[in-house]
C-alpha cells in the first residue's frame, strides 16, 4: 500500500471515529434531557402522597401537605415575606354549655294582685304587670 | 331582600330576613335600634356589590373577567380589596386548605349561578360515595399569584383564576356589621349571616345562646346542641348544606384542592369559636377538608371546636363543652 493511500484510510478512520463522538454526545445528552423531562412530568402527573408534618410552633400550617394543591414553597415564602398574616385567634373563652335548648312557649301569666294593710278598702286591681318576656330561642349556626 | 321580621324577647330584640341567599339575624340587648339595623343592611349590601359572583356588575365579577383576559391589575373598593386580602390570609394559615381560586372548579361541577336556581337536594340526603365525574381541569391553586396592593386599593390577578369568596366573604360582613351595629345601637350585638355569628359589645346575661347543627336552616330544635359564648364568634361548615344535584350527582360546595371535587372526609359538620367570625369560618372550613388530620390542627391552634362525623359521632376540642 502506497504511503498516500494509507494516509488516506488513516484519515477516513479518524473521521468516523470524530463523527462516533459526536453521535455519543448527542446520544448521552438527548437521555439526559429525556430523563429530566419524563421525571418532571410524572412528578406532575401524580398527586404524591400525604405525609404528616409535626409541628412545635403556632405558625399556621395544617398537619397535611401534599405536592400539588397548594401554592408553590417559593409562593408560600413569597407571601409570608410580604404579607403579615397573623395566625387563626381563638376566643378568650370558650364556649359553654347553655341550659337554653329550644324556644320557650309564649306565656302570658299576670302577677298576683298587690296586697296591702290598709284599712281602708283595698283598690280594685283592673290592671295586670306586663307578662315576662319569654326566652328567645338560640340562634342558629349551621352550614349554609 | 326580604321583608325582616322583628321578635322582643327577654330584654332581646332580634330581627331576621333573607339577604346574600342565606338568612341575616340580627340580635340586639339593648333598645331597639333601627340605625343599627341600617348599618348590617349597609354592610351586607356592600359586601353584595363588591363580592358576589352572580352578580356580573359586582366588583369581583369584573375581576375574574379581567382574569379571563389575560390578568392585569384593577384599581378596587377598599371593601373588595379587604375581602380578597381575606382570602389569600385564609389560603395562607390553612395551608391552602381554604382556596380562594376555586371558582372555575365550582362552576365545572354545576355551580355557576345563584343557589336558587340550582337542583337543591335535601340536606341531609346521602352523601354520595363515590364522586367520580370529569372535570374539565385539573385544579391547580393559584392563591398566592393573587396581589393585593395599597394605596390606592388594587388586585392583580393572573389570567385564568377565578376567585370565589363566599367561603370568607359572609364572615368578614357579619364581623363588620356587628362591629357597626355596636357602633350605632351601643349595647351587645350579635350577627349571623348564614349560621356565621359574630358578636360585639357586651353579652347577655349567661351570654348568647347559640344551637349549632348541621343546616342553620333547620332551626334551634335540629340535633345538636346548644352553647353559650360571651364575645367572639363562632361558625360552622357542613357537607350537609347547600347540596344540589349535578349530573346526576349529588355535589356540595366544600371542595377539596387538591382534587377540585367536593370533599369526602370523615366530618360532615365541623363548628369553630375563635376571637373573629373569619377565623372561625376559616377553622370551620379548613377541618372539613383536612379530615382526619383536623382534631390535630385544630388543637394546634388552641381553637375550641365541635367535629360530627359522618355517622353521627361527636367529638369535641379545645375546651368545647361536651
Amino acid at each position: 500500500m502506497s504511503r498516500s493511500k494509507r494516509a488516506s484510510t488513516v484519515a477516513r478512520r479518524d473521521a468516523g471515529l470524530r463523527r462516533l463522538r459526536t453521535l455519543n454526545r448527542v446520544l448521552i445528552g438527548a437521555a439526559v434531557a429525556g430523563t429530566a423531562l419524563l421525571t418532571d412530568v410524572a412528578a406532575h402527573a401524580f398527586p404524591g402522597h400525604k405525609r404528616v408534618v409535626t409541628r412545635t410552633t403556632n405558625a399556621p400550617a395544617p398537619a397535611t401537605s401534599t405536592s400539588r394543591p397548594h401554592a408553590s414553597r417559593h409562593h408560600r415564602r413569597h407571601h409570608a415575606r410580604h404579607h403579615a398574616h397573623p395566625a387563626l385567634r381563638p376566643p378568650a373563652h370558650a364556649p359553654t354549655t347553655s341550659t337554653q335548648s329550644a324556644p320557650a312557649p309564649t306565656t302570658t301569666q299576670s302577677a298576683p294582685a298587690p296586697t296591702t294593710t290598709q284599712s281602708a278598702p283595698a283598690p280594685v286591681v283592673t290592671t295586670s304587670a306586663p307578662a315576662p318576656a319569654p326566652t328567645p330561642a338560640p340562634v342558629v349556626s349551621g352550614g349554609s | 331582600m326580604t321583608t325582616p321580621t322583628a321578635e322582643y324577647a327577654a330584654d332581646l330584640r332580634t330581627e331576621t330576613w333573607e339577604a346574600l341567599g342565606t338568612t341575616v339575624v340580627v340580635r340586639l340587648t339593648g333598645a331597639a335600634s333601627p340605625d343599627a339595623i341600617a348599618a348590617v343592611k349597609d354592610e351586607l349590601d356592600a359586601i353584595d356589590a363588591a363580592a358576589s359572583r352572580f352578580r356580573p356588575e359586582s366588583e369581583l365579577s369584573r375581576l375574574n373577567a379581567l382574569s379571563a383576559r389575560g390578568g392585569g391589575t384593577v384599581e378596587t373598593s377598599p371593601l373588595l380589596a379587604g375581602a380578597v386580602r381575606l382570602a389569600i390570609r385564609a389560603a395562607e394559615v390553612s395551608d391552602g386548605t381554604v382556596d380562594p381560586t376555586l371558582g372555575a372548579a365550582l362552576i365545572s361541577l354545576g355551580y355557576d349561578r345563584d343557589f336558587s336556581l340550582l337542583d337543591a337536594i335535601a340536606p341531609h340526603a346521602p352523601v354520595d360515595a363515590d364522586i367520580r365525574i370529569v372535570v374539565q381541569q385539573r385544579h391547580v391553586a393559584r392563591w398566592a399569584d393573587v396581589v393585593v396592593h395599597d394605596d390606592p386599593p388594587r388586585i392583580t390577578v393572573p389570567a385564568g383564576v377565578m376567585l370565589d369568596l363566599g367561603a370568607t366573604a359572609k364572615a368578614l360582613v357579619a364581623d363588620r356589621a356587628a362591629r357597626r351595629a355596636h357602633g350605632a345601637a351601643g349595647g351587645g350585638v350579635l350577627v349571623s349571616v348564614g349560621g356565621d355569628i359574630a358578636t360585639c359589645g357586651d353579652a347577655p346575661a349567661g351570654g348568647w345562646a347559640i344551637h349549632v347543627t348541621d343546616d342553620h336552616r333547620d332551626g334551634p330544635s335540629a340535633p345538636g346542641q346548644t352553647v353559650s359564648i360571651s364575645s367572639g364568634a363562632l361558625a360552622t361548615s357542613s357537607i350537609a348544606a347547600r347540596r344540589w344535584r349535578h349530573d346526576g350527582r349529588a355535589m356540595h360546595h366544600i371542595l377539596d384542592p387538591r382534587t377540585g371535587l367536593p370533599v369526602r372526609g370523615p366530618w360532615r359538620t365541623v363548628s369553630v369559636a375563635a376571637a373573629t367570625c373569619p377565623d372561625a369560618n376559616i377553622a370551620a372550613t379548613a377541618a372539613v377538608v383536612l379530615g382526619d388530620h383536623a382534631p390535630a390542627w385544630l388543637d394546634e391552634h388552641a381553637l375550641p371546636a365541635r367535629l360530627v362525623a359522618l355517622d353521627g359521632t361527636v367529638r369535641t376540642l379545645s375546651g368545647w363543652p361536651r
